[in-house]
């Protein structure tokens, strides 16, 4: 444990990854407090105002409006609140399942091991995005189905990294002296082999939060994600894309957000993928 | 060609002087081996002895320049027959001096021969890659050799791949490929630790055998005293880095004169025929090898350091005609004072085992033709097999004894210990604790009372848990008293093990294999069990923690009154600890005696192969014959007739037709007669 928080404190990427995810949770906890509108207020007289810095900006809208004139920065601020809770929700989700299924299957192999790998064939087989629309289209839009929609289609990571160091953990000789002092396999499970994985899923869990933010922006974009006049990056995106030569902003900054959101969770994998590392394996 | 017939004043096969190794490592630089210096002389065999952590591999490695690349070697001469290896270049080196002056031998047949490769091609290769050699001279060279190392029809097994042989047939060609350009020097490291003990006897008498004919000089590394004291002339003993004891066999392990040797000698099970002792055993860990160490190394475990000990460096000191040297300041004679002392005290409590066998012993845990098989099927279109592991045993353990289950890899031993701990379910037979089916215990009931203790130290604990929380375990799952009560009661456990219990809040990874083994037992006991199951509980740990870990099941077992049953392939441990044994072979019982009767006399050929295999610590006495076949025992092909008669070398024609019966005499073997005086008058040979 000390050999990790040293580890933590010396990795730069880690740092850094952790810093701009802390500045962004920030944000989107603080969101109504910190945003100087109103991000669903429309005021068609200052329509896309460009951001303050430019030609014929205003500072009272520092990074400008967008076409109904809603302050473009409350919007982006709101925005991390969207994203964020989709990225955690959906890959917590997504941990649920995976985990459970490759645990299960690499402790008790055999046809439960067979069963598994066979769901898993079948869903690396899934054209992801087409199904997502798909679901969200027949579900109807909202942001718990969005969550269940991308969570419970990405949880392959998780399994196949469960999967294989359970069957590892599984033939050491504390699981046996477990199963020889009485334990169920649910104890074991619990007490044993979960502990001994958990730095492994903490990195998944980091890496499948970039992915699930990634997710949402392109179901936004595309429509069948957040729907409007919900703040989303995505959406925004999508909403600025006709004005897109013109006004760059509108689409520029938004995608700014996102690609910092998700670099600093995938910097923050990495890193906690190092940190972790049994020793003399970096 | 012989010792004799050398030069006078040729160059020795290897001269070492002031050897050091240094490994960075992020917190610090590591000396793994510090101020080496030696001297061997052609045709000559030396054998390196020490603990894990000594260094002694290092050693080797640095000679063959196979050092991991955050090694550093430093030394003031390295000559091998003469060339001097500081003044060559890598390059120089690998093509002039490594595997063609000198070779190695490694310790894992399984992982140093190229799988993908046929043996001929490998055994060739070594050959022609120095160049100056045709494919034919090879070729023919290889099956020379093959033929040397005793594999049979060495021609056709050119064609062969890796997987095709047994362990120790890999270990065979190991040597021979070590032998394939006449090497002045081989160099073997802990060459049959992988090898069961009568391959191990044949593997070692080979490498004698070869190291003779060939005149080489030999580099024998090993834990293993026995292994040395019969393979090689001269001992060098190592500790922490640093050389601290050299010389002739019979002076080094006769009259030991460093205490470290000393100690290590007394730690030895077995050495001494005397049962019912303590093992001696050395205190205290090895000294971290990061960062200086001033004084002697070995201060802070000697009963005798005295001051000056902890401040200067031992002398360099040797007895009177100077060939066996040590780094003490004691003298030469001090050991001659108490010359008997260290044969350990008589264990005081040795009156349990009398008195349990006085009474009526009733059977803790018995097995009735017990079989259990597996269905093996190595691809999805073969032929599904059958794997008997465990055929129709039958076994009792009675209470208070310690039962040793001895046996060759895959005889079925750990199979029959996970039956007996109900890990595995068998296909047949039945099992009675306390004289009561075992299908009718519930498993929590079954649990308490059979409890196993594992082999490897490193992987018996969960590294995520503390020692406290991994002893507090089996109370939680049991539902044992409150938590204080299961915390002081785990405190107790520790105690008893002797483990300091501030390491009570420590995780594995901060503690001794040694360590590790103690909370290991101390789990298995906290909920009283009358059974330990031990499977090879000391073969993982270094001679002088082993010995602690006997010494400890001994006091346990005097002081608890439990009933052990010891899975071991190492007869020394049997023969210090066991009270009965049970000998295994491909799946059956194939004796069972009194342990004194067993050693005693001969009974089945099997349990003779296995005793003549034995390794005990006789200086100067060769490695002997196990007479027993080199063919390795294959469950999924079992002969037809007495399951042994393929390799025994007593077999008869009706030996490989009829089936022979664990007799009342408690002997499989059809030619076993109990009044016949060339069964039972043929004591075992030393």
């Amino acid at each position: 444990m000390q050999v990790m928080r040293r580890r933590m404190r010396s990795h730069k990427g880690f740092l850094i990854g952790a810093g701009i995810l802390l500045v962004l949770i920030l944000i989107a906890a603080l969101a109504p407090w910190i945003a100087p509108y109103d991000p669903l207020e429309t005021k068609l007289v200052a329509r896309l105002l460009p951001p303050a810095w430019e030609q014929g900006g205003r500072w009272e809208y520092l990074l400008g409006t967008d076409h109904l004139g809603r302050d473009y920065l409350s919007r982006l601020l709101y925005g991390s609140r969207i994203s964020l809770a989709i990225g955690f929700g959906a890959a917590s989700l997504g941990c649920l399942i995976g985990v459970t299924l490759g645990v299960c299957a690499g402790y008790f192999g055999g046809r439960i091991d067979q069963a598994v790998n066979y769901i898993l064939t079948c869903q690396l087989a899934l054209p992801g995005l087409l199904l997502t629309m798909a679901l969200v289209f027949l579900i109807g839009p909202s942001l718990l189905v969005v969550v269940c929609v991308i969570g419970g289609l990405h949880w392959t990571y998780y399994l196949v990294v469960t999967r294989s160091a359970t069957m590892q953990i599984r033939r050491l000789d504390y699981v046996t002296a477990a199963q020889a002092i009485g334990s169920t396999p649910l104890q074991i499970i619990l007490y044993e082999v979960l502990p001994n994985v958990r730095n492994q899923i903490i990195v998944i869990f980091t890496l499948e939060v970039g992915i699930a933010i990634l997710a949402e922006a392109a179901l936004s974009f595309l429509g069948v994600g957040i729907q409007p006049p919900t703040p989303s990056w995505g959406l925004m995106i999508a909403e600025g894309k006709t004005a897109m030569f013109y006004r760059p902003w509108l689409v520029v900054l938004p995608g700014l957000a996102i690609f910092l959101l998700v670099i600093a969770t995938n910097l923050m994998g990495d890193g906690l993928r190092d940190v972790t590392a049994p020793e003399g394996r970096n | 060609m012989s010792r004799e017939n050398q030069a006078v004043g040729a160059p020795p096969a290897l001269r070492v002087e002031g050897l050091h190794v240094d490994i960075a490592l992020p917190h610090g630089t590591l000396h793994a081996v510090r101020n080496l210096s030696f001297s061997l002389p052609r045709g000559e065999a030396l054998g390196i002895v020490g603990e894990s952590g000594s260094g002694k591999s290092m050693t080797a490695l640095a000679l063959m320049g196979l050092l991991p690349p955050n090694a550093n070697r430093r030394a003031g001469a390295m000559q091998v027959g003469g060339r001097d290896l500081l003044a060559m270049s890598d390059k120089q080196i690998a093509q002039d001096i490594a595997g063609r002056r000198m070779a190695m031998v490694f310790q894992e047949p399984m992982n140093s021969l190229n799988p993908v490769y046929t043996i001929g091609r490998q055994l060739t290769e070594t050959m022609l890659l120095h160049g100056g050699t045709s494919q034919a001279a090879a070729t023919e060279r290889a099956i020379y050799l093959l033929d040397k190392v005793g594999i049979p029809d060495a021609h056709s097994r050119l064609h062969q791949y890796p997987h095709q042989l047994s362990g120790g047939q890999r270990q065979r060609v190991m040597i021979a490929m070590a032998l394939m350009n006449e090497p002045d020097l081989i160099i073997a490291d802990e060459p049959t630790t992988a090898l069961d003990v009568t391959v191990q006897a044949q593997i070692l008498r080979l490498l004698s055998d070869l190291q003779r004919e060939f005149g080489m000089a030999m580099i024998l590394i090993t834990h293993d005293l026995g292994i040395v004291s019969r393979t090689v002339d001269r001992i060098a003993v190592m500790y922490a880095g640093e050389l601290v004891e050299t010389g002739s066999v019979q002076d080094v392990l006769r009259g030991p004169q460093h205490p470290y040797t000393r100690g290590l000698l007394d730690c030895v099970p077995g050495a001494k025929r005397e049962t019912g002792r303590r093992l001696g055993s050395i205190p205290g860990l090895v000294p971290s090898l990061i960062g200086e160490i001033r004084g002697c190394a070995f201060a802070n475990r000697c009963s005798r350091a005295g001051e000056a000990c902890y401040t200067a460096p031992p002398p360099l000191n040797a007895t009177d005609d100077g060939t066996h040297a040590y780094r003490c300041v004691l003298p030469a004679s001090w050991s001659r004072s108490s010359a008997d002392m260290h044969l350990g005290e008589l264990r005081e409590a040795a009156a349990v085992q009398q008195s349990t066998t006085e009474q009526k012993p009733q059977a803790v845990l018995s097995a009735r033709e017990v079989s259990c098989s597996f269905v093996v099927q190595h691809s999805v279109f073969a032929k599904p097999r059958r794997l008997h592991a465990v055929d129709g045993v039958s076994l009792e353990l009675m209470r208070g004894e310690v039962l040793a289950l001895v046996g060759e890899s895959g005889c079925g031993k750990t199979t029959l210990a996970k039956i007996l701990l109900g890990l595995l379910t068998a296909d047949r037979g039945q099992m009675l604790l306390d004289g009561r089916d075992l299908a009718g215990v519930p498993a929590l009931e079954r649990t308490r009372r059979i409890q196993p203790v594992f082999q490897d130290p490193y992987s018996s604990l969960n590294p995520r848990k503390t020692i406290g929380e991994t002893v507090m375990r089996p109370l939680e799952i049991h539902r044992i008293g409150t938590r204080a009560q299961q915390q002081r009661r785990a405190e107790e456990m520790l105690d008893l093990v002797q483990m300091p219990l501030r390491l009570f809040h420590s995780y594995p990874g901060q503690i001794s294999g040694g360590q590790r083994q103690r909370v290991a037992i101390a789990r298995a006991l906290v909920t009283e069990p009358a059974v330990l199951i031990c499977d090879e509980p000391t073969s993982a740990l270094d001679v002088s923690v082993q010995s602690q870990i006997l010494n400890l099941l001994s006091d346990l077992r005097d002081q608890l009154g439990l009933t052990y049953l010891i899975i071991t392939h190492d007869l020394s441990v049997v023969e210090h600890m066991a009270t009965r044994v049970a000998v295994m072979y491909l799946g059956q019982i194939v004796e069972i005696s009194d342990k004194d009767a067993l050693f005693a006399a001969r009974r089945h050929p099997y349990t003779r192969a296995l005793l003549r295999s034995l390794l005990k610590m006789l200086p100067g006495v060769p490695v002997p014959d196990p007479s027993v076949g080199s063919g390795f025992p294959n469950p999924l092909e079992i002969p037809a007739g007495c399951r042994f008669h393929p390799r025994c070398p007593e077999a008869e024609q009706r030996c490989g037709r009829e089936l022979p019966e664990l007799g009342p005499d408690q002997v499989r073997c059809l030619l076993y007669d109990a009044r016949n005086p060339r069964w039972t008058n043929d004591p075992i040979p030393a």
